[in-house]
């Protein structure tokens, strides 16, 4: 808790204000006794921030990326809280020239044309076949905490408090997709779970 | 002219200062521009290391990891001249920063951006991956350390300082030389004016010796013939008559002889050279030495047998001889020995072999001092009348004439030593002897043609070519002496006196007959120096005046002997 106030009240004398509102947000609903795993909000708003940055650091095949003037769809399931969150972070910014658009996903159907896909935790309903939905194509698949989903290339791992992940180079080529060497660098071991 | 001169004393006197500014001025000039070089290049070493530290934070601020961001910031600790590094991520929260004491995080602008305050550059760089903005990057880095700038510009700067000082003192150098050499200079002017004037007035004082000197012999063999002349009137005893005719005669021999003397020092008499042995010539002039000389002297002559000829004029060897005769005989007031030693010496170094005459006496010497001057114009030890001073310096205008030398040794109370060396003669005496044969008057009548302005002097020399048995025809000029050859060819030879009036001289006629009739041989008479020196430098047949009536035959005889063995001859 203390971390968060102090990261809050440093908030205060920075422009952006915006994250300042998520933080102290965050610190209004966060559970005052534990610090791990983080508060459910302030890790969904450093998720819904990882999940676009993932895009930059991962090299496209040609013609993966949307024609010029389209926008870099990043698909959520509608249900998420991390989609009001990644629609936040998401304004303003760009990947290659295209503006980030974000997706709710209430069908399977709704899928294509998504260049980042956020699957929500692997138990969730349906996740398995939103995953098979995408086939072979050049789709960033990020999947979140908790059992490993298979295929999917970035998943969200919790450690020491902190909201990392780990990748499957093997799967992202699957799908045409290399994963840079700097997301490589910051990805953390998968642990045995 | 002048605007050049005057340019080149500007330079002169302000060349070092101008000099030493240049340098100063390009020593910072090419300062200035090696620090621009070494800013603009630090400069861009600095933002290729901002670069690096942005591509480097970009994965770490993008997912949120700061240790690894924390790491890398900390990664410049180890770099001194970097006094504070920040990054921030995407939202503009600053993620990991260090600062050295007394040094302020510089505030994050957002884009690239390059402050440079006080030695300090502020460098700001975007993180991005792609077009994802992701953070961004501030450094403070000092843009050279005081140390590395010194250690830069001392080298140069220490040159440059020696260099202008160098300068400098050169140019002060160089002054202080031009005013020394111009100091000098004019003290040389001063000089040269001073010794003028000493020069002057010892010329003065050497011409009221001369004149004295020469003027006192003369009046001496003036009285002897105006005296002798007298007598010769009032007696009629024939014997009488003929001894004060001697001694008029050897009066007037002196006279020549002390005119000889003269133009032998001035070094105008030309000189006709002879190949003799000396040893066979100073047999003739035993006797006429001892009679210059006292009683109570004695001469006496050692030669080393097979002595090499030498070619020189033997009347000025006669005369240089009797001149140093003559000085041993003054310097031995109480009578004495005068030894000559004749001997060949070999040619050592550039010498060439030669003959040395050395005349010794047993008389008072001389200190060194007198030594160094007696070869001296006009400088004498005798009273005025007793010597002319030029005795000796005959004898030195003879040796240097004849390419020979001269030297003195004396000491006090042990005599004096001159030795006169003359170079060895490689022609046979015999054969140059042989080549002037001598006839006393013609044979035969020749025709003679003088030419003479001097109405007396005219007359005089009519008479004694006729007492020679000469054919005498008289011309006054050279105009005239050349319309008589014209009108008539029968000529045997001219004899014509160097000065005279009109257009042409003696020389010019000379030249003229010379031109026109090859055959015709012409002897030259003067008794003025210069003209002699002249003629002689042509190679022209000279009679010095004054002459003895033998003389003038010898010398007419060998003029139509020389004509008669001319092939060329009519």
């Amino acid at each position: 808790m203390p971390l968060l106030i102090r990261k809050a009240l440093r908030c205060a004398s920075t422009p952006t204000l915006r994250f300042c509102v998520v933080l102290a947000v965050a610190c209004v609903f966060a559970p005052q006794t534990s610090a791990e795993p983080p508060p459910v909000a302030l890790a969904t708003a450093v998720k819904a921030s990882f999940l676009y940055k993932f895009a930059p650091f991962v090299e496209w095949p040609p013609g993966a990326l949307p024609p010029p003037g389209s926008p870099f769809m990043i698909c959520v399931p509608s249900a998420d809280p991390i989609a009001s969150a990644l629609e936040d972070a998401v304004r303003g910014q760009s990947i290659e020239g295209h503006p980030i658009a974000v997706r709710r996903l209430t069908a399977l159907t709704e899928a294509a044309g998504c260049k980042v896909l956020f699957l929500g935790p692997p138990a969730a309903s349906g996740a398995e076949a939103l995953l098979r939905s995408v086939g072979a194509e050049p789709v960033l698949t990020v999947s979140d905490e908790g059992a490993p989903l298979k295929g999917t290339m970035i998943q969200f791992v919790s450690r020491d408090g902190h909201v990392r992940f780990t990748v499957d180079p093997a799967a992202a080529e699957a799908h045409h997709l290399i994963l840079g060497a700097k997301l490589r660098f910051l990805a953390v071991p998968p642990r045995g779970d | 002219m002048t605007r050049t001169r005057s340019l080149a004393l500007l330079a002169e006197s302000w060349g070092a200062p101008f000099a030493a500014l240049a340098l100063l001025i390009v020593s910072v000039f090419v300062g200035v521009m090696g620090e621009n070089t070494a800013r603009s290049e630090r400069l861009h070493g600095v933002e290729v290391q901002a670069d690096i530290l942005a591509r480097s934070l970009a994965a770490p601020l993008a997912f949120d990891d700061g240790a690894t961001t924390r790491a890398y910031v900390d990664a410049y600790r180890a770099d001194s001249s970097v006094l504070a590094v920040g990054a921030y991520d995407a939202r503009g929260k600053l993620v990991a920063s260090f600062t050295r004491s007394g040094a302020v995080l510089p505030v994050e602008s957002g884009g690239a951006f390059v402050k440079n305050a006080r030695n300090v550059f502020t460098i700001g760089a975007p993180v991005a991956e792609g077009t994802t903005h992701l953070g961004a990057v501030v450094l403070d880095v000092v843009a050279d350390p005081f140390w590395r700038r010194l250690s830069r510009y001392a080298g140069i700067g220490i040159v440059a300082v020696m260099a202008v000082l160098l300068v400098l003192g050169i140019g002060w150098a160089n002054g202080r030389l031009r005013e020394a050499n111009s100091a000098l200079q004019a003290e040389v002017r001063e000089r040269e004016k001073a010794q003028e004037a000493l020069r002057q007035s010892q010329k003065m004082e050497a011409m009221g010796q001369l004149t004295g000197g020469v003027a006192h012999d003369f009046n001496n063999l003036l009285m002897v013939a105006s005296s002798g002349l007298d007598l010769m009137e009032r007696t009629s005893d024939p014997i009488r008559k003929d001894r004060l005719k001697q001694g008029i005669r050897q009066a007037i021999d002196r006279g020549a002889n002390l005119t000889q003397q003269l133009l032998a020092f001035a070094r105008k008499s030309p000189l006709k050279t002879e190949v003799f042995n000396v040893s066979a010539r100073l047999e003739g002039m035993i006797a006429v030495l001892e009679r210059s000389l006292r009683e109570d002297i004695s001469v006496k002559v050692i030669s080393q047998p097979d002595l090499w000829p030498v070619e020189v004029d033997p009347s000025q060897f006669d005369v240089a001889v009797l001149n140093i005769a003559l000085n041993a005989r003054d310097a031995m007031p109480s009578g004495g020995v005068v030894t000559i030693t004749l001997s060949n010496v070999e040619a050592t170094g550039l010498r060439p072999d030669r003959v040395e005459v050395q005349i010794a006496d047993t008389g008072v010497g001389m200190p060194p001092e007198l030594i160094s001057r007696v070869f001296e114009p006009f400088f004498t030890t005798k009273g005025v009348g007793e010597g002319t001073g030029l005795g000796l310096s005959q004898v030195y205008g003879f040796a240097r004439s004849s390419n020979g030398e001269v030297r003195i040794e004396s000491e006090i109370g042990r005599g004096s030593r001159v030795t006169l060396s003359l170079p060895r003669s490689l022609k046979d005496i015999s054969a140059a002897n042989e080549a002037a044969p001598r006839r006393r008057g013609p044979s035969e009548r020749f025709r003679i043609l003088l030419v003479e302005d001097d109405d007396r002097v005219a007359e005089l020399v009519q008479e004694m070519l006729v007492e020679l048995g000469y054919d005498v025809t008289r011309a006054p000029n050279a105009a005239s002496a050349l319309d008589q050859l014209r009108l008539e060819q029968s000529f045997d030879i001219v004899f014509s006196d160097m000065v005279m009036p009109g257009e042409m001289n003696g020389l010019d006629l000379a030249r003229e007959i010379m031109r026109q009739r090859t055959d015709l041989p012409v002897i030259l008479t003067t008794g003025y120096s210069a003209s002699a020196a002249e003629a002689a430098a042509e190679g022209m047949r000279l009679l010095v005046k004054p002459y003895r009536i033998e003389a003038l035959a010898t010398e007419l005889s060998e003029a139509l002997g020389a004509k008669k063995s001319t092939p060329t001859a009519h």
